[in-house]
Parts: C-alpha cells; structure tokens; sequence
C-alpha cells in the first residue's frame, strides 16, 4: 500500500462526509497536493539554490568573490534573477514557430519535475512508488530531447538549430551507457524500484553497491556519473549550448523566464542525477554511519548562513529602521569577516550537531537533510568539473560514448551478472 | 541561383551559409565569418574584415609626426607598446636619430611586458573557446598585475603610450624594478600551475593537437609572421635575425614548433609556443633590469619633426609578429604616407585555406590559436 493510499484512507476515516466522495478524486487531489509542495518547496529551492552554490563555486575556482550582495552571502540572489527574469520582456524572434517555441521551455521542465515523482526522499517521502522506477526515469528524463529539438527548431536560428541537433544526437547516444550503467544496482537488488534499491542498501556503509561485487558496480558508477554529465548537458559535454561555438546554443533566442526555465531544468535534472547516483550507488536515504560526514557539511553550511544572516540583519534592519533605501545598504554591505576561531567554532559546532543528528538518524526529517547533503556532494563535483574542463568535439563525444563507455558498461554488467549468478556477490568489506 | 532584390544567391541542396559575427562570443572583438557548412562540417569560412577599420593610416597622414604618436596603440591595443616602439623606430630612422642606450632599455622593457599580456590574452582566450572559462580568468588576473606595472610606468592601463620619437616619456618610476622582479617572481609559478592548469590537459590536447596544421612552406607562402610562424617550424624572429633596440646584449630563445603532441604547425604549438614565449620574456625582463644603464631616456629631436624627403620601413617584433610601418617623408611636418603591416592580417587569410572539411567548433580553437585581434586586422 503506498503512502498515498494510507494518507487518503486516514483522510476518508476522519470525517463520514468525505465518504460520500469518491476515493478517486481523493487520491488525484493528494497526488497533486504532494506533487505541487515536492515542487514548490523542494525541487524549486533546490534548483534556485544550486545556481548561487554554482556561482560562489565558480568564483572560488575563478579567483573572485561571487555573488554576496543579496541576502546574508548572497544566498537569495536565486530569489532576484528569479524575479528579474519574470520581469523581463518575453521576446520572440521574427519567423519563429509560435506554438512550439511557447511551449518548448515548458517541456523540458516538465521532463525533469516529473522525474522527481518516484525520486525516494525518505521511506515515506516518495510521491509514487512505483515499481518501474529507473524504467520510468530514464523514459521521463528523455522529455527533456523533445523540449530541446523543439527549442532549437522553433527558433528559426540555424546555431539554436545545431544545438538542438547536436543536443540529441548526444543525449540520445548516452542514454545507452547510461542505463547499462543503472542496469548494474538493477541486477544487484533485482527490482528496477528505487525503493527497493535503497531496501537493498539498509545497514551502512558495507552495503553500498558501489562496493559490490567489486569492481563492477564501481566502475558502473564512473560510466554513470560521465553520461550524466553528458544527459544534462554540463561541461565537458556542454556542446548543445555551447557559450563559444553556438553563441549559446538551443536557447539562443530565448529570453526572460522562458530562459530561465531551460536553466531551472538544467539544475533541477543536476540534481537529479546526482540523487540517482546516491540511491543506486550509494545507499540513498538509508541512514548510516557514513552520513555523519555529510551531515556535518551541511550543519556546517547552515550554521555559517546562520551566522551571517545574523550579521546581515544587525547591519541592514538598523539602517531600514533609519530610513535608508535598502538598495544603498546594500551596496555599502561590509559582510563579516570570519577569523579562524569563528571557522573552528563552526566546524566543532558542525560536527558535535552532526553526532546530535546521528542519535536521531531514523527520523525522517533528518533522512531528508542527509539525502539532500549527499546529493548536493555529487552537485559540487559536477560544478567543480564544469570550471576546470575543456569541451569536447562532436567526434569526440561519440567516440567516447560508443568506443569507450558502452563496451566498458556491458564488461561491468556482465562482470556483475556473473558474479551474482555464480559466487553469490559479497561486498568489498 | 535565385535572384533577391539584385542580388544573386548561390544555394547549394545540402550548404548552410551561417553567419558568424560581428557580434559572437568568441571572435575576439568584431571578426566576421560566412562560413559555408554541410551540418557542423565546414566547407569555407571567409572572413569579412573592416568592421574595426578607423583610417589610422589615414590619420598617420593627416597629423604630424608627433601627433600620430597616440594613434600608433590603437593599432594593435592588446600589445600597443610594440606598436609605438615600431613607428618611433620608422620615423628615428627618418630622422637619424640616435636613441639612448637606457631609452632602447625601457622600450625593451616595456615591449616585453606588453608581449607578456599580449600572450596572457592569446593563451587565455584559446581554452575559453574550447569551453574551459576558467584559465581565461587566472590568464586575465596575472594580466591585471601586467597593467598595474604598465600603469606605473605611464599612467595607463589600456591605451598606453610610452614610446616617444627619440626615446620614452618617462623614466622608470622609483622601486619599479623591485616591483617587476618580485611580479616575475610569482609570475613564473603562476606559468607551471598554469600548464597543470589547461596546458597538459588531455581534452585540451585533443582538442587542438593534429588540428590544422599548416607546413612551413604554407606558412611562408601565406605570410604568416611572430609566432603562427614559428610554430610551423620557422626560425624567423625579428629580435635575432634582424636585431633592434638592445636585443643583440640580450640572451634569450627563440621556440619553435615541433608539433610535439601531433603534426607540425597544429593548434596546439601555436598555443605552446606562445607559453614559451611568455617565459623568455620573463628571462629579457630579468637580464634588462640587470643591465639597464644610467643616462638620459631622450635623443636629440627636434621640436617640429621634419625629415628629409625619403622613405623607410622598419618592423619590430610584436606579439603578434612583425608589426612593420612604411613611412614616406616629402619634407613637410606631416607624412606623406603610412603603410602598417600587421600581423594579424596574414592570419586572417590563412583561415580560408585552413578552415576546408574541419568542424564548426575546430573553426573556433583555429581563429584563437592564430591570435587574431581585430583591431589589428583593419587598423
């Protein structure tokens, strides 16, 4: 029984009035009530907030500050380019297909908000369990191809035309390392459920599959991680939008919030992959010993946003309360400097918080924190990736694909195949 | 063949003709290309030049020597030391002028750190166009610390002018040597972590190595000078075959291609040669300061220049090549004409030859390997 049925049977329960509707309606209303909160206050956050992390990652990596002006370090500048591309004009390019142009941002949105239905949270946090789930998936996250090509083609832009096309024929070919790849934790737990895969991974570290059946899955996991990187199109496989060839590929001619969806999807399906990446390599929500590390990331990223939020509003209600304009107090900001005693305060309160955390390591909303941590470790690795490394060529990306990464995705699944089929697997511990 | 307006329009079933620039994010100010493809194929690039055409060797006609002098950096405003150095030169041997050992010193001086930032540019702008961002940041903040000593030197930071017909404005201001030597110091650090950085990079190799190469025969038929020249394989320097200012007392190489990750003359030694060459200019730095005489930074010119009737053609080894100037004097206080040859030119028509049966974006690493500046094409 999934969640959903338990909650509309509590509902139907609480009141002889709700049983004259039928149990239908109920579940389509908390099927949308859950989908539209998992949206509004998860993935939308989420995606807004990985562009400020992308950004202050790049400035780190690029020798310069970032954005620090908007909010305590610039964590809401998500908030104002949201708002600024809301506010900008909607324009579209003479000779451009109306109807698919319109609808094209819309498509690939949808393509990585659905995928976030049957994306397991926690044990209950699940919007739909579904017993197909990596099937379902891979098929959903191919939206994106559609929304992509009709981008490209609508625009009447023959560089948005190369990107589109170059943006298929790569996510197309990549689909196929990409679900040898997933094929792997499949053969391990033997369900293509998600939760089964996370079932499968219960009781620490030593049941990760990335240390199965040693080194199939881990290998497997490489071969995932670089198609991944090239489904969502991130460097070094950035060629659909391509800032230096293609002017800026498939959304050349897009502006305002339409653009800005393109790039909500972008991070959103980021995030994406990288939650697969957890629950199929690495053990998902499953609470272990090994999250008290990530745990102590994120504490540790939280109470330094804490910390400044606190300067911040020291230093900017005062002036408000004077009758500055906030725009002056902003640009005047001096943000607190942080000494070495304030670091190490924070590291010692990160890590005694995260020991905290571990004594209440089955309660969902600590599962949500760690799974969230773990994700965003494998989102930082994608940034870090994408301001180091050059861009392939088209040749080069087929090249790796189809001469590279699919021969070594079977040799994994077939390494894994065998080892279950004969010896039984045993992890690497 | 279809007729629009007067125009008649050669369409072929399976070309695309795209229109790259003026306004494109990687061609390095206002190139334009029309480039013919078949997909991403390319069958022709043409460049389209004139975008940034602002009569300078018109205006070199028009005003008097002197006044021409602010002009000069305008025509290659990347390196524009190099270019002042190349006129004062035409117009001193005009002239028969003697320019002072410290002022030859100075020009030295600040040629080389011209064609340091001038090369920060190139090998900066060459990964960002295969995609990497990042190196055109670092390459660009070791430029700022460039132009901080340039701005020491003559109190700008963009269009420097510092090279005088006879000698140099100014002196060198007081610790300046310090300031460069401990500059050189971290600067040098900053070259091998920048070679970990993008130089040794395997998609960056691959990207570039074997990528149209251009022989040396090709090389010398289309011109080619500075450093696309030499990374053919060409030992043609200015600075050693033709030898001006103090460089004959100066102790450096000169580097060449070798085509040492794939054929010679590819992407990927026009892009090497330039990092070798930033660290020889360091090695001139160093041997400058040692050596830099005492004495007067001005030769004796008069106040209103007027050579005698003749003409001259000197060149000096800019960062792009030699940057040469051909001045005809008729006596008067101002030229009667001024022919610059640049460097980027040459480039510019080799990108049709070369750009047959590659990628679109191979067009892209080929147009910055060959470090073409815009401003520098048109003048």
């Amino acid at each position: 029984m999934s969640s959903i049925e338990l909650a509309a049977n509590k509902i139907v329960s609480l009141n002889p009035l709700f049983q004259e509707i039928p149990i239908e309606f109920i579940y389509l209303g908390l099927m949308l009530l859950s989908a539209s909160l998992l949206l509004g206050l998860l993935i939308a956050p989420i995606a807004g907030f990985s562009t400020y992390i992308e950004r202050r990652i790049a400035g780190r990596i690029q020798s310069r500050i970032g954005c620090n002006r908007v909010g305590p370090e610039g964590v809401l500048q998500f908030l104002a380019d949201g708002i600024k591309l809301l506010l900008k004009e909607d324009n579209m390019p003479k000779g451009a297909d109306a109807p698919l142009f319109k609808l094209a941002p819309f498509l690939v949105v949808m393509g990585a908000f659905m995928s976030f239905a049957c994306v397991p949270f926690g044990k209950y946090l699940v919007v739909a369990n579904i017993n197909v789930g990596i099937l379902y998936l891979i098929s959903i996250s191919s939206f994106a191809v559609v929304g992509i090509l009709l981008a490209g083609w609508s625009s009447n832009n023959k560089w948005s035309l190369l990107g589109a096309m170059r943006s298929a024929a790569q996510i197309v070919s990549y689909e196929i390392p990409l679900g040898l790849a997933l094929m792997v934790p499949v053969l391990l737990s033997g369900s293509l459920g998600l939760q089964d895969l996370n079932t499968a991974q219960a009781g620490g570290m030593r049941n990760w599959f990335i240390f199965a059946a040693f080194p199939g899955p881990f290998i497997a996991f490489f071969v995932y991680f670089i198609s991944a990187l090239a489904e969502v199109n991130r460097t070094p496989f950035d060629l659909p939008e391509a800032e230096s060839e293609l002017v800026s590929g498939y959304n050349t001619e897009y502006s305002g919030i339409r653009w800005g969806m393109f790039f909500v999807a972008e991070y959103a399906n980021m995030f994406l992959v990288s939650a697969i990446s957890v629950t199929a390599f690495f053990g998902g929500w499953q609470p272990s010993r090994s999250n008290i590390v990530v745990s102590t990331m994120a504490l540790f990223f939280t109470f330094l946003i804490l910390v400044k939020t606190v300067d911040y509003l020291s230093k900017v209600i005062p002036g408000l309360l004077q009758g500055k304009k906030l725009f002056s107090l902003l640009s005047n900001f001096r943000p607190m400097r942080m000494n070495k005693v304030g670091w190490i305060a924070i590291l010692c309160a990160s890590i005694a918080g995260a020991g905290v955390l571990q004594l209440f390591a089955d309660f969902w909303p600590v599962i949500l924190i760690t799974f969230i941590a773990k994700c965003y470790f494998f989102m930082f690795i994608i940034m870090w990736i994408r301001w180091v490394l050059p861009r392939y060529r088209v040749d080069q990306l087929m090249d790796l694909c189809w001469k590279k990464l699919i021969p070594i995705g079977f040799a994994c699944l077939l390494w894994t195949a065998f080892l279950s089929l004969f010896g039984g697997w045993s992890g690497l511990f | 063949m279809m007729n629009i307006g007067t125009a008649q329009i050669q369409f072929s079933d399976d070309e695309m003709e795209i229109n790259m620039g003026p306004q494109h994010p990687s061609t390095h100010g206002v190139l334009r290309f029309r480039t013919f493809t078949d997909g991403e194929l390319v069958r022709k690039a043409i460049p389209e030049i004139g975008y940034l055409h602002r009569a300078i060797e018109k205006i070199g006609e028009m005003v008097d020597y002197n006044g021409f002098m602010p002009y000069t950096d305008r025509v290659d405003y990347v390196a524009a030391m190099t270019a002042n150095h190349g006129y004062a030169r035409t117009v001193e041997k005009l002239l028969g002028t003697e320019v002072p050992a410290r002022a030859q010193y100075l020009r030295v001086i600040a040629d080389e750190l011209c064609r340091i930032a001038s090369h920060l540019i190139a090998v900066g702008t060459f990964p960002m166009d295969i995609g990497a961002v990042t190196p055109f940041i670092h390459a660009l903040r070791e430029r700022e610390k460039v132009n901080t000593l340039i701005e020491a030197l003559c109190g700008a930071r963009l269009t420097y002018n510092y090279v005088r017909i006879g000698g140099v404005a100014f002196d060198l201001p007081a610790g300046y040597q310090t300031q460069v030597l401990s500059f050189l110091e971290s600067f040098e650090k900053f070259i091998d972590e920048y070679d970990r950085l993008i130089s040794f990079n395997q998609i960056f190799i691959g990207r570039t190595a074997n990528l149209c190469p251009i022989s040396k025969e090709q090389a010398i038929a289309y011109g080619l000078v500075g450093p696309n020249l030499r990374a053919s394989g060409v030992n043609w320097d200015l600075r050693k075959n033709i030898p001006y200012a103090v460089y004959p007392e100066l102790e450096f190489n000169v580097p060449l291609g070798t085509g040492e990750r794939g054929q010679l003359g590819d992407c990927y030694d026009r892009y090497i040669i330039r990092i070798r060459e930033i660290r020889e200019s360091v090695k001139i730095l160093r041997q400058c300061f040692d050596k830099i005489p005492e004495g007067p930074i001005m030769g004796k010119v008069p106040k209103n220049i007027k050579p005698p009737a003749g003409e001259a053609y000197t060149a000096v080894e800019a960062a792009r090549g030699e940057l040469g100037y051909f001045v005809v004097s008729d006596g008067t206080a101002k030229a009667y004409r001024v022919k610059i040859r640049t460097g980027s030119f040459a480039s510019m028509a080799i990108i049709e030859s070369l750009s047959n049966g590659i990628l679109l974006a191979d067009l892209i690493a080929l147009i910055a390997s060959l470090d073409v500046v815009a401003p520098e094409v048109d003048r």
